[in-house]
């Protein structure tokens, strides 16, 4: 939080030797490329099972959709334009991986592969400084807010059905508040000139954002408190923005 | 590299790859590898399974019976896998042993299926199944046929006139329809193991003033349906039928789409989103003439199909097989003559609203019903031209139809048992009593039915339990009940 106030009284800073104000909406779509390999432990009560997370690379679809306002500034005659956007973001997945019952208790007990849905949404509020001066203008930004991560629909099997592994627990789904960042570079270009002084951009960017641990809930069996935490949720994104400036 | 050498080399390699072989939380070795189970045993065929707790603690020991799918049908039905012994009901320490001894009653079996217990732990946070090799093929080494001896379940108001006899096994009710004493249809629903608690749901029947019940079943879900006749015998063209619905653990009667002109026959039920209704309609060109009229209704009593046929006087029987296909049979009539001739099958494709008529024998005269075997196969029963009570089987793929050879003065009622043998009702060609037979194998058995006039409805369930109803020598309506416990439950 800390961060969060010391951006607040930077940003503002700025602000008051600012020239130019506008307001902006802007969409968000790309790809996010995560890749989730971890190992975690789960104590159930009396048996703790580990959980081998190898869901390797994926590539999946994000979208957002924010607001924002800026401002112009120049600093040594560079103009620069300094945006605080807000965004929400959506994305959704998957994990699987190998799990390892009673590892407390028994060595090398027959395995299950399971897997479980992952849905995230972030909120985060997003100062981008943009340097004007250029058709292709360059920009850095960095993010920081919440993000609900949503596991369900666990499920396992036993990885080899000869074995004696039986599907056991029923882990129910579980939607975890957590805080969320990100951080990226970008290059924006202005597409059109409005006849009343706004503009359309679209801007192509990198970002890496942490959304996070996905925690599954509990099975009924289990007496201790907390579900399997599969460990933060990373991703590179490589997206699109188009955004209206007005 | 010496003899030595290598005895230590495999020694060493043996004992790496053990370590690296998975292991069971809980050993589960059954007493033999495969079981032959008899169908006609009623006496239990026992397996044991051995537990060992493998786990560095000591745990308590539970067991989930209803897991594995090919199997849990068979679990869940009470009569034909039991718990015959355990020594498992202790907390194992690492390494103990204990046993689990199982029942199986080989007439109660539906079918072959794989036992394989799992066995949990640690409050059910660790489970185990068998290993594969360890699992137990169950399988029947004979068919299964009826076992038991008969038993009066009920016996129904004197001047009442039963029906139809319907159940419904995942609900564990049966239900009679009968025609009352004062001439109105009336349904009796009971539960199989309450006979004594049976209801007679009226509730939005009586305003209705149906003067005829024509047909009775259940779907899958417990949903009791019934061809309730609304007559004018003046004018039977005026007919109308009504599809009447009582939900299951409900006992208010709703109508079921819409009411619709003609006298319904026939009802099937088997796929609720598939309700069949056979019937007889008059042309509209030719008022005075009775034609054949088949219909579909999705579960919310949508009509899906229907389809009137001008070669036919009615529908009196409709029924789908395995493959969705359908069924009706009714007597055969030359539109423009009039001339009515013998019972006939036809396969009806509502999909291209054709009727195509099914090559059978000539002298097949009436056809009084018809059951698939849910798979290829159709029976039929009927009258042959020397006024013979017969049952006809086809087979749909080969189109081939032959005659069963059951010793019938009338067959009534037909149905085909979970268990996979034909079950025949009505009156025998000897001493003309009730009778009820049953047909495996290629051959028809008497199963002696005692004090019967006539038999008007059977049905089967999962139990290999034989429920049917019809008359008395004295000239009572009854129920009566066939299985091997019937005499202890008596």
């Amino acid at each position: 939080m800390l961060n969060i106030r010391a951006l607040f009284f930077i940003t503002s800073s700025i602000a008051s030797s600012l020239a130019y104000a506008g307001f902006n909406i802007h969409g968000v779509g790309g790809v996010s490329l995560t890749n989730m390999n971890n190992t975690t432990w789960l104590n159930l009560g009396q048996a703790t099972n580990r959980f081998q997370t190898t869901s390797g690379n994926k590539t999946t679809g994000i979208w957002g959709l924010g607001a924002g306002y800026g401002k112009d500034i120049t600093i040594k005659e560079h103009p620069l334009t300094i945006d605080m956007d807000f965004t929400a973001y959506y994305t959704q997945s998957n994990l699987s991986g190998i799990q390892t019952p009673a590892v407390n208790l028994i060595q090398n007990a027959d395995t299950l592969n399971y897997s479980t849905d992952i849905n995230n949404w972030a909120y985060l509020f997003e100062p981008k400084i943009v340097a004007k001066q250029y058709p292709l203008q360059p920009y850095f930004k960095f993010g920081l807010g919440f993000s609900n991560n949503q596991a369900r629909q666990y499920n396992e099997y036993p990885t080899d059905p000869n074995s004696s592994a039986v599907a056991t627990n029923a882990f129910s789904d579980k939607t975890s508040t957590n805080f969320a960042w990100e951080i990226g570079v970008g290059i924006q270009h202005s597409l059109y000139q409005l006849p009343k002084g706004g503009e359309l951009i679209l801007a192509g960017e990198y970002r890496y954002m942490d959304w996070g641990p996905v925690v599954l809930g509990k099975t009924p069996a289990q007496t201790t408190a907390n579900g399997p935490n599969f460990g933060h949720y990373t991703s590179n994104l490589f997206d699109v923005t188009l955004s209206l400036h007005y | 590299m010496t003899l030595l050498q290598q005895s230590i080399r495999m020694l060493l390699l043996t004992s790496l790859a053990s370590t690296a072989f998975a292991n069971d939380i809980f050993k589960i070795t059954p007493s033999l590898s495969n079981a032959q189970v008899s169908a006609s045993a009623t006496a239990p065929f026992l397996i044991t399974f051995e537990i060992t707790n493998q786990l560095a603690t000591t745990t308590n020991i539970q067991f989930n019976w209803n897991n594995p799918s090919d199997w849990s049908n068979n679990f869940n039905n009470p009569s034909a896998i039991t718990i015959n012994s355990s020594t498992c009901q202790k907390a194992l320490q690492p390494n103990q042993k204990c046993l689990v001894q199982i029942g199986i009653v080989g007439s109660k079996i539906l079918k072959d299926f794989t036992l394989s217990p799992i066995v949990c732990g640690l409050h059910k946070t660790a489970c185990s199944q068998p290993i594969s090799s360890h699992r137990v093929r169950v399988t029947l080494n004979t068919n299964p046929i009826p076992e038991g001896t008969w038993k009066t379940l009920a016996t129904v108001d004197q001047n009442s006139f039963p029906q139809f006899l319907v159940i419904n096994p995942a609900s564990y009710q049966f239900a009679v329809g009968l025609t009352s004493n004062s001439y109105r249809p009336l349904v009796i629903r009971c539960k199989i193991d309450d006979i004594n608690n049976c209801s007679v749901p009226f509730n939005g029947l009586l305003e209705h003033d149906f003067s005829t019940l024509t047909d009775l079943s259940f779907d899958p879900a417990g949903n009791l349906y019934g061809l309730f006749i609304k007559s004018y015998e003046s004018a039977p063209s005026k007919n109308e039928t009504y599809v009447m619905k009582l939900p299951q653990n409900e006992n208010t009667w709703s109508v079921f789409g819409d009411y619709f002109a003609g006298t319904g026959f026939g009802l099937d039920t088997s796929s609720p989103d598939n309700i069949l209704i056979g019937s007889q309609q008059f042309s509209k060109d030719s008022p005075n003439q009775s034609i054949g009229f088949a219909q579909s209704f999705n579960s919310n009593g949508n009509s899906l199909y229907a389809q009137t046929f001008l070669e036919a006087v009615n529908f009196g029987n409709i029924v789908t097989d395995g493959l969705g296909r359908i069924f009706v049979s009714g007597p055969e009539i030359n539109f423009d003559t009039k001339i009515q001739s013998h019972s006939k099958i036809w396969q009806w494709n509502p999909y291209d609203q054709t009727f195509t008529v099914i090559k059978m024998p000539d002298d097949i005269s009436i056809i009084t019903a018809l059951v698939s075997d849910g798979q290829d196969v159709l029976y039929a029963s009927g009258l042959d031209s020397a006024n013979n009570g017969q049952v006809w089987r086809y087979t749909v793929s080969t189109k081939t139809f032959e005659n069963t050879n059951i010793n019938a003065s009338y067959v009534t009622t037909l149905n085909y048992s979970p268990y996979g043998y034909l079950l025949a009702g009505g009156v025998n060609n000897t001493n003309y009593t009730g009778a009820i037979w049953y047909y495996n194998n290629g051959q028809w058995t008497d199963m002696n039915l005692p004090d019967s006039t006539n038999v008007v409805s059977i049905t089967s369930n999962a139990n290999n339990d034989i429920f049917a109803t019809g008359f008395t020598t004295q000239n009572q309506a009854a129920v009566w009940l066939y299985n091997s416990f019937a005499q202890q439950q008596g």
